[in-house]
């Protein structure tokens, strides 16, 4: 036993002798305006969230997880489905240590500190902990470890693709993270340009977990709701709410009637079958029952009554767009939804389904956005 | 006030004359509150329309009709209905445990009913006979209908004292608490946030169903009350006192237990836990009217369905178009009220 463990720590001081050998250091910006300078490659890296590991899969496709030594949540937290194809495909997956529950009070800085990561990445607004996190910061950098803060979160608009260079940056995949930044760049030119070419901004509401909330919760200037703008629409509640998100009547849409409404659905398909409330997407569901998933929940009266309902303009989008970086097929969907006119050739699931078959290891499964059977 | 020449018999009518004045003024208050809430909402809808779709709903459009009968009506009178069974069982309770801080929360109801819904929203279970979207209150109710039976096995155990009753009730809301707490450890970000949400409370989540349910609770409990008004004035003279007059305390207390529970889990089931209506409603009461309950239980429960009414209102109007949870507005609204009063009877005293 013992010969193993020493031969085992030649063979790693081995490699870090090799390693630190080529090693290069860098100083990059985080998403929390941190400077952070950093020894390169990264072998040990921890991350906040399993939700990540679809970033990870877009600039490391021959392996996601490589390095990863430890996270908070796992993928399944959000995206059951793909962590099933992660650990088919990659079954290492399934031994990474978790270091937490699901906030950022139920982190061990102890566990994290144990796994020796050089490398943290964290988000700067998900649920694990936050830039503001003073103690956690300081004891895990005297502990060695680096902390870098992206985010696709507090500022889906502005942050996505930095967040994408930087992890490009540091994992030494710059090229791909380029590819993907010019992938996302243009589809978001081409609906800019467009957009500045329309006569009218017609009204979105825009309801955050419809079935899980109660009625109403809109996202206003948080999350998603900026994408509301850009995609050419009018976000009414951004006009009323005092916050990025706020509750709001059933009156107050069935009075500002929007021309479009828009749910983001964090229903699944086992809730869909049990006959739960929660609008469902994503992997299980088909076109068709994620369409009747939508048409039940807008069968109550005061949503039934409502314009966008009745001329078939209501819509559901995978919520976890929200926090993502392919949030680049949710603005697509809204501006195919606002303005059908201008965007008649564009097809959000086939940019879905590109993204899967160009930068994914996975298949994608299951429909991420649907619209209601008005003739119903 | 003078004394004069009149006599006690006289000055006595004069203020049960006064009483009953103040009580037929609050109802008629509740009355002009309940047609503010119906006419408060960003569509803009005139007291004429609203009088007009009240009686002949078929003359106004589809919209505006969904509006009153849908989104309006419902929410406005379960505000009615849960502030009224609120009050009604916070003056219960503070007369048969002696205390004036108590109220149903006191007895672990509301604490019991959030650790329901915690489990209904975080474990998502499948409820035999229960529709999916009945889960929840089904959950709430039946957690708070529990805390309200060990309760009741306590009072019987330990002979009906009354501070045995209280320890053990806030015993009941500390574990509550910390077993809501753990759930939420365990739960998703979304849960967590329903969760809160839901114990914040809030008059929305409520239709017809719902405030047929607890109309239909208050009026059974409210004529067991009412038959019990006398023991419980005289009760307010001091246990001992009672008991000389040959009055079962021990007993009473387990009846006005039992409907205390049903009538607070029925209230806090559907719109969360509005705590402090309970506590506040019978206080305000007892400023106005005295200590006699055949004032002080009506008076409780119209100014508890008054506060509620109020508070509803100011949730809709205070931002048009968007809801501040009734939960976080009562405090607001009952606070100062209550002051008022307060530093009034300060003043004439």
């Amino acid at each position: 036993m013992t010969v193993v463990l020493k031969s085992l720590s030649v063979l790693f001081f081995l490699i870090v002798a090799m390693t630190t050998a080529r090693a290069e250091t860098i100083e990059v910006t985080d998403l929390a305006g941190r400077k952070v300078s950093i020894e390169l490659p990264v072998t040990r890296l921890v991350i906040s969230e399993g939700r990540y590991i679809p970033l990870l899969a877009l600039l490391r496709p021959d392996d996601p997880v490589a390095g990863i030594v430890g996270m908070m949540t796992p993928l399944s937290w959000t995206h059951p489905g793909l962590e099933t194809q992660l650990y088919e495909r990659f079954p290492r997956a399934a031994d990474i240590p978790l270091f937490g529950g699901r906030n950022e009070d139920s982190i061990s800085v102890e566990k994290i500190i144990d796994l020796a990561p050089e490398l943290a990445i964290f988000g700067l607004n998900d649920h694990g902990p936050g830039a503001k996190n003073a103690e956690l910061i300081d004891q895990l950098t005297a502990a060695g470890t680096k902390i870098v803060f992206i985010d696709f979160r507090a500022d889906p608009l502005h942050n996505t693709l930095p967040s994408v260079k930087l992890l490009g940056q540091l994992l030494g995949a710059e090229k791909r993270a380029a590819e993907y930044s010019a992938f996302y760049q243009q589809r978001f030119d081409l609906i800019k340009q467009r957009v500045a070419t329309a006569k009218t901004r017609p009204t979105v509401f825009l309801q955050a977990h419809p079935g899980r909330y109660e009625c109403c919760w809109g996202m206003a200037d948080g999350m998603l709701g900026p994408f509301v703008g850009i995609a050419g629409g009018l976000n009414i509640a951004d006009a009323v709410a005092p916050g990025p998100t706020a509750q709001h009547t059933a009156e107050f849409l069935l009075v500002e009637n929007p021309d479009v409404w828009i749910g983001t659905a964090s229903g699944i398909y086992e809730e869909f079958i049990a006959g739960a409330e929660p609008v469902a997407l994503g992997p299980g569901m088909t076109r068709e029952t994620a369409s009747e998933s939508l048409t039940r929940y807008l069968s109550a009266p005061e949503f039934a009554a409502l314009d966008a309902v009745r001329n078939g303009r209501a819509h559901s989008i995978w919520h976890n767009f929200y926090n993502s970086p392919f949030n680049i097929v949710a603005l697509e969907a809204f501006a195919k939804w606002i303005h059908p006119d201008l965007f008649a050739d564009l097809d959000p699931v086939d940019t879905l389904t590109e993204i899967y078959e160009k930068w994914l290891p996975f298949e994608l499964n299951g429909v991420y956005s649907a619209t209601v059977d008005h003739q119903k | 006030m003078s004394v004069g020449e009149t006599s006690l018999y006289q000055r006595f009518g004069t203020i049960q004359q006064r009483r009953v004045l103040t009580v037929a003024g609050l109802a008629i208050g509740l009355v002009a509150m309940l047609a503010l809430d119906l006419w408060a909402g960003p569509a803009g809808l005139g007291f004429g329309d609203i009088v007009t779709g009240l009686f002949w709903p078929d003359q106004l459009d589809l919209r505006p009709r969904i509006i009153l009968w849908d989104v309006r009506l419902p929410d406005a009178l379960i505000a009615l209905a849960v502030g009224a069974a609120l009050g009604l069982a916070g003056i219960e309770t503070q007369t048969i445990l002696d205390n004036p801080l108590a109220s149903p929360f006191t007895l672990g109801v509301s604490s019991a009913a959030v650790l329901g819904a915690s489990l209904a929203i975080v474990v998502v279970p499948v409820v035999p006979l229960v529709g999916e979207t009945a889960v929840l209150p089904v959950m709430a109710m039946v957690f708070a209908l529990g805390s309200g039976a060990l309760i009741l096995m306590i009072v019987r155990w330990a002979n009906g004292a009354r501070e045995t009753v209280v320890l053990f009730g806030i015993a009941l809301v500390f574990l509550c608490n910390a077993l809501t707490a753990g759930l939420q450890y365990l739960a998703s970000a979304e849960a967590i946030a329903q969760i809160v949400f839901w114990t914040i409370g809030n008059l929305t989540r409520a239709g017809w169903i719902e405030v047929g349910l607890v109309s239909a609770c208050f009026v059974c409990v409210l004529p067991f009350s009412l038959r019990h008004v006398w023991v419980m004035t005289l009760l307010r003279g001091g246990e001992a006192h009672a008991r000389s007059m040959g009055i079962n305390v021990g007993r009473l207390r387990m009846w006005v237990i039992l409907r205390v529970s049903v009538l607070a889990a029925f209230a806090v089931c559907f719109v969360g836990a509005i705590g402090f209506i309970g506590l506040v409603g019978p206080h305000i009461a007892r400023l106005l009217l005295g200590e006699d309950h055949r004032m002080l239980v009506p008076g409780s429960a119209l100014c508890g369905a008054l506060i509620l009414s109020c508070a509803s209102f100011l949730s809709k109007a205070l931002i048009p178009g968007v809801i501040i949870p009734v939960g976080i507005l009562t405090a607001v609204v009952g606070v100062p009220v209550f002051l008022g009063l307060l530093s009034g009877r300060r003043h004439r005293a």
